[in-house]
């Protein structure tokens, strides 16, 4: 899965720590989903939509879609 | 939907379990020397039998602790560090036994400190998952 989290932060201008606080997970955490090395759970996605006040499409894109 | 990871409290390090780990090996060590130097009786001994005990309990309630406390990504490292020992203890516990039985290996190998073992695959099974996800 695809996703914007990394443009969506530094938008914001927050670090790979202070997303991970405001979604209450490790920068680890973070991190593998930024590099798409870990797709996170629906109710972590649901949580990082409201986190950047969008929806779950708006961060995260299924893989082969435009 | 629940919130329930929304506040991340760190563990103490008096209730993370590397420090309940040592206390558990230290109560262990302590109770083999005991039996060995002092070769206590009675209730006594019994009381120095089981002096691992209640640090390894409190271990089992913070390893509990600091798994609840895991985020997801966190829960499947753990899960894979622990699947991981689980099938290479199975494997080296096989090929152990069949080593005994064949005469290679003495037959008294010490089973008794086979939870170091399980300690080390766990450990390099952890590193190896955290790896994955870097």
């Amino acid at each position: 899965m695809k996703n914007r989290l990394r443009v969506l932060r530094a938008e914001r201008g927050w670090s790979q720590a202070d997303l991970a606080v405001r979604l209450g997970v490790s920068r680890q955490t973070v991190n593998a989903i930024e590099t798409e090395k870990y797709d996170p759970s629906l109710p972590l996605a649901f949580r990082i939509a409201r986190v950047f006040a969008g929806r779950i499409e708006d961060v995260f894109t299924p893989d082969g879609s435009a | 939907m629940s919130d329930a990871y929304a506040s991340r409290v760190p563990t103490p390090w008096y209730l993370h379990p590397y420090f309940a780990t040592a206390l558990s090996a230290g109560g262990a060590l302590l109770s083999s020397r005991l039996v060995e130097r002092m070769e206590p009786a009675g209730p006594l001994r019994v009381a120095v039998g089981l002096l691992a005990v209640p640090p390894s309990a409190f271990l089992v309630w913070t390893f509990v602790r600091w798994i609840r406390g895991l985020d997801e990504l966190e829960h499947r490292i753990v899960f894979q560090a622990v699947s991981f020992a689980f099938v290479a203890a199975l494997l080296a516990m096989i090929g152990m036994e069949g080593l005994e039985k064949a005469g290679v290996l003495p037959a008294a190998v010490g089973w008794e400190n086979a939870w170091q073992g399980m300690v080390f695959l766990y450990v390099a099974g952890y590193v190896w998952a955290r790896r994955r996800y870097r």
